[in-house]
């Protein structure tokens, strides 16, 4: 997809749709608030918990007042088109393969996650598997020195080399 | 000024010295990187800094936060690529001077005017620092409210063509800054049942997440570099060409004193200050017409104006507490999280801490241009680095890192989330810094928010009983009529010339 003027500016319809997507999100909080806090506490409403989460979804709904005075102008002219780039594909396989790395550390650890993390990701964004290997092998070692060696930060116990007695 | 020599043994210690090195490296190294910035060596680096002393720890940070400056010109004047944002007006005259072979001229007004620029910054905030912060100890919590509502409100009427956008992000930063337990009366607060959610979601993360795994994400989707031609003629700075560069020295005291008092002001940044700088420069010079076309006076000017930024940053950052854009409110939460609180009483209570960093401030600055300058060759070849490696190395190096900072999964969850929310918002030009100010922001607003309307019994009126918070609302509303009105203005002249 081609970008297009339209597309990068302030009112471009792409931008709007997603102003009125977080400010309707934020009018929703704004009305279930006082069922999402806590104000069980003895405080007058001035000290208590709920008046500066209201002022800020109050804000961030406002936010979204001038695109909705747009659309409500031309409602036609709303797009999820956000800037005609195209979709990131490989951003978003390696987002994939990243939100599977925290949950890898807990599962084989720190070193062999990072391995395969770096790896794997580098071969997504295209790079030559002997380049991907040693960076993957030099990152985790690094890695390894880095947290466990020098700020001795405690990682969890891999539970799948512990389940299949590598642990 | 007898508390300067106090931070100067801490300043000379060896864990500082590591610090301020190891920082400025770094800061150079993702300068040189467009793309990077010092944001995202910032964030990265953030983890390292809780298991340091808070001196040192600013150190390492404040290491990145200038030698990222120093970095940014390199590309810019090689390639007329800039490093980083501000390091554009550099180019004007870099690239053409590079196109006539002398690169090492440009390389050497733009390293002189960087350092000048620190240093003339270091010692304007030496002096104002403490005026400020002895005007600061008047003030109660409906002032501090007051200058705290001013600052967020100049960081987002800076971005004037997103206005709407910008408050809406700002709201939204408030907003994530309310979730988990509220400190004062031990509340949940949009925790949906969910415990890990009790804690709060936790500034590293979303702020590592915003910048760290959105600008790689989006590194991946930019070719930036057009070109691979890197042209030194040495692998050093060639440090002949620096005397000739000082015959400019009016003009960098001149760019020196705008870009500390830009870095004053909450919102405007580097970028404003290197235009700034360099325009008066052009002004003031006896051959203006020779901008453009390659004047190392340009290189000097637009470097020592954005340069002074982050000490200009730091006055009000450590007298009121309130920081001027997205690095110092990082600096800020690096406070915060060691237990010292900015604001007037900070150089009092730490005249120590405060003396160490002004110390460490002008050890950057000397360290930062003796590094690019001896190694300058290893550091310009860092450009050669494909993209796609690095947004995998900071990616993998954030997570792990945000992970240390609690020792819990959630966070990665946390910075992952946010990491998506900040590759969207910055490939769309939504001004992401409001929502780094929200977050940032929101604790301290909220807290002085409470204590005003304690003090007024529930009622915002006492607001308008105290003379300086009138002072810096009647400031807020000239900021926000004053361009309203020049628009106004040059409508009805254009108009009046029609007719």
């Amino acid at each position: 997809m081609r970008d297009t003027p339209e597309t990068g500016r302030p009112d471009a319809p792409g931008h709007d749709m997603l102003a009125l997507a977080v400010g309707a999100a934020a009018l929703a909080l704004l009305v279930a608030a006082p069922w999402l806090v806590d104000r069980s506490g003895p405080d007058p409403f001035y000290k208590g918990p709920l008046i500066f989460p209201l002022i800020a979804l109050a804000l961030c709904a406002a936010g979204a007042l001038p695109a909705l005075w747009r659309a409500l102008r031309a409602p036609g002219r709303l797009s999820a088109r956000v800037d005609g780039r195209g979709f990131p594909r490989r951003a978003a396989m390696l987002f994939a393969l990243m939100a599977l790395y925290p949950p890898a550390i807990g599962a084989v650890g720190l070193q062999a996650a990072s391995f395969a993390a770096v790896l794997l990701g580098l071969l997504v964004v295209g790079r030559p598997a002997w380049q991907a290997g040693l960076i993957a092998a030099g990152l985790a070692a690094v890695l390894h020195l880095a947290f466990r060696s020098f700020l001795d930060i405690w990682f969890p116990q891999p539970w799948l080399l512990d389940a299949i007695g590598l642990g | 000024m007898g508390f300067l020599v106090d931070g100067f043994a801490a300043a000379f210690s060896l864990a500082n010295i590591l610090a301020l090195v190891a920082g400025s490296a770094v800061g150079i190294a993702v300068g040189v990187l467009p793309g990077l910035g010092p944001m995202v060596g910032m964030v990265v680096l953030l983890p390292f800094t809780f298991s340091l002393e808070p001196s040192v720890a600013l150190s390492l940070l404040l290491g990145v936060f200038c030698g990222g400056y120093y970095g940014g010109a390199v590309p810019a004047i090689l390639l007329r690529t800039p490093g980083v944002p501000s390091s554009i007006v550099t180019a004007f005259d870099g690239f053409p001077l590079t196109e006539r072979g002398e690169a090492q001229t440009a390389l050497s007004a733009a390293l002189v005017g960087s350092l000048g620029g620190g240093l003339v910054s270091i010692a304007i905030l030496v002096v104002l620092a403490p005026l400020l912060s002895r005007v600061a100890a008047s003030f109660g919590p409906p002032e501090y409210l007051a200058a705290a509502l001013f600052g967020v409100l100049l960081v987002v009427v800076s971005f004037r063509d997103r206005l709407a956008r910008g408050v809406m992000l700002l709201g939204a930063g408030f907003f994530l800054s309310t979730v988990g337990i509220d400190g004062p009366t031990l509340s949940a607060r949009f925790t949906f049942g969910f415990w890990p959610m009790q804690n709060g979601l936790d500034l590293v993360a979303l702020v590592l997440g915003l910048f760290g795994i959105g600008q790689s994400l989006l590194l991946l989707e930019q070719g930036i570099l057009k070109t691979r031609r890197l042209d030194l003629g040495r692998s050093t700075l060639d440090f002949s060409r620096i005397a000739g560069t000082l015959r400019h020295w009016r003009s960098l005291l001149r760019s020196g004193v705008i870009g500390t008092f830009v870095g004053l002001l909450p919102g405007p940044g580097s970028v404003l200050a290197s235009f700034i700088a360099y325009d008066v420069a052009r002004r003031r010079s006896p051959a203006p017409q020779s901008f453009g076309k390659g004047n190392p006076e340009g290189c000097l000017a637009a470097e020592a104006g954005n340069n002074a930024v982050p000490a200009g940053a730091l006055v009000p950052l450590l007298t009121l507490g309130i920081p001027g854009e997205a690095l110092s409110a990082v600096l800020l939460g690096v406070f915060t999280l060691n237990g010292i609180y900015p604001g007037p009483l900070l150089l009092v209570k730490e005249p120590a801490l405060i003396s160490t960093l002004y110390w460490s401030m002008l050890l950057i600055n000397l360290v930062a241009f003796a590094m690019l300058a001896l190694l300058l060759r290893p550091f310009a070849m860092i450009v050669r680095v494909p993209p796609a490696i690095l947004a995998v190395c900071v990616i993998t190096v954030s997570l792990v890192g945000i992970y240390a900072v609690n020792t819990r999964l959630f966070d990665c969850g946390v910075a992952l989330a946010a990491g998506l929310a900040g590759y969207l918002l910055l490939r769309l030009g939504w001004p992401v810094v409001a929502l780094v100010m929200g977050i940032v922001m929101g604790p301290i607003v909220e807290n002085r928010l409470r204590q005003t309307l304690s003090l007024g019994d529930g009622s915002p009126a006492i607001l308008l009983e105290r003379p300086i918070v009138l002072a810096i609302l009647a400031l807020g509303v000239v900021v926000v009529l004053l361009p309203l009105l020049r628009r106004l203005a040059g409508r009805a002249a254009r108009a009046g010339r029609a007719g």
